[in-house]
């Protein structure tokens, strides 16, 4: 960026040192840049690239009132993320019906996880629960 | 330290802590924004680089206009640019921890994405908003002169990217675009440009540039309006594209959502005198 002598340069004799707080600034925001484009760059060139991978599990059944909140965990293995990702809980019982629960996770990032719940009408065994991601829609 | 080293020290903390409140105010709209959250996790990592990378020598290019100090040399414009984006990421990553959009739940590389996204506006609030609360708009206009029509175009760059980039990570703008008839695209289009022009070169602003007089408005319109409406839609392919919105798109359907964001980036180039 060179400057033509022609320019103005009133304030260069006022301006005379640089104080040491700008030095400490500039520096402060040096570090910031490397780190943040560095990051990016590793992640760019050797980051995960794989489509979602995603995997429901349970965390804990709650009972609740007139029937139960199934607690469940969202992992995505993958490196991309997943959005609008269905999840759906299907309670089979010897007994009845089987009873379907089902969640729509806004987003998952990759190598990430997210929470959610499902409720049922009855509390059921965890064994009787089956879990499953059914879907998702690229970000 | 003698006294006039500790008030130069005094006058940059507070140089500083001004670039804080504006980079605040420049950045709320995107920092409130759930986009740019699921942005910053969502965007391919080399699309997020370049911006970044992008951003900086616009921030170099813009402590030139409008530093934090009334200087004109490559070291004080090297620092004033690197401080900004400091406190831009700084001002980003303190404001989404606040609203728990940064926890510890989360992987490293959303956290990076999320303070990325955010950091490039902040900072570019950072640097505008000291010029702006210092009123030095004499100096800048020397600078202007001295840089001459380049500057003056950059300065239209800056703005268009300022207002693009509020509107660019939306859904609307998809929305909008879907929404209108190619009739509707020509009127925009041709609104946008007669705004430009009535804002830039009839209307007098504050620290307009004094010299429009000098042109007919058919030569403003040739060599002011219509290379800063090019510009506002140079930008604002480049902000879909970053945010992979441009992918994947008829011509026709590109073309349409370059004229609805070319519409707030238009305005926002034929105004940045306001605000640059």
């Amino acid at each position: 960026m060179a400057r033509s002598a022609g320019k103005p340069r009133k304030h260069a004799s006022e301006a005379g040192r640089t104080p040491l707080l700008e030095w400490i600034a500039g520096a402060v925001g040096l570090a910031l840049v490397v780190a943040i484009v560095g990051l990016l760059a590793r992640e760019a060139l050797f980051g995960d690239n794989s489509p979602p991978d995603l995997e429901v599990r349970l965390v804990e059944v709650v009972p609740q009132g007139d029937g139960a909140l199934v607690r469940i965990e969202v992992t995505n293995t993958g490196g991309r993320s997943a959005a609008q990702v269905a999840v759906e809980g299907i309670l089979v019982r010897e007994d009845a019906p089987p009873e379907t629960a089902s969640v729509v996770l806004d987003y998952v990032p990759g190598d990430a996880k997210r929470k959610a719940g499902l409720r049922f009408s009855t509390t059921p065994r965890p064994d009787h629960l089956q879990l499953r991601a059914k879907g998702y829609v690229d970000p | 330290m003698d006294n006039r080293a500790r008030t130069a020290e005094l006058e940059y903390a507070a140089c500083l802590a001004r670039a804080f409140g504006g980079a605040l105010l420049f950045a709320f709209p995107l920092l409130m924004t759930m986009e740019m959250w699921q942005l910053g996790h969502s965007i391919e990592r080399w699309r997020l680089l370049v911006f970044v990378l992008a951003t900086l020598p616009m921030l170099l290019g813009l402590s030139w206009v409008a530093g934090f100090e009334p200087t004109f040399r490559l070291k004080d414009e090297l620092l004033d640019a690197l401080a900004a984006f400091g406190v831009g990421v700084i001002l980003s990553a303190v404001v989404l921890a606040l609203m728990n959009e940064l926890s510890a739940g989360m992987t490293g590389g959303e956290v990076l994405g999320r303070i990325a996204i955010c950091s490039a506006p902040a900072a570019i609030g950072a640097l505008l908003a000291t010029k702006q609360f210092q009123a030095r708009n004499e100096d800048a206009e020397r600078a202007t002169a001295a840089g001459g029509y380049p500057a003056e175009l950059f300065i239209m760059l800056v703005g268009a990217v300022f207002l693009a980039f509020n509107v660019a990570p939306t859904e609307e703008v998809m929305l909008i675009a879907l929404q209108m008839t190619p009739w509707h695209g020509l009127a925009l289009a041709t609104a946008t440009l007669g705004v430009m022009h009535l804002l830039v070169f009839r209307l007098g602003f504050p620290g307009e540039d004094r010299r429009r007089g000098d042109l007919g408005p058919a030569a403003a319109f040739t060599f002011r309006t219509l290379p800063g409406y090019a510009i506002a839609l140079l930008v604002s392919l480049f902000c879909l594209w970053v945010f992979g919105r441009a992918s994947d798109l008829a011509p026709a359907d590109l073309a349409m959502m370059l004229v609805v964001l070319g519409f707030p980036a238009g305005i926002g180039a034929a105004t940045a005198r306001l605000v640059v």
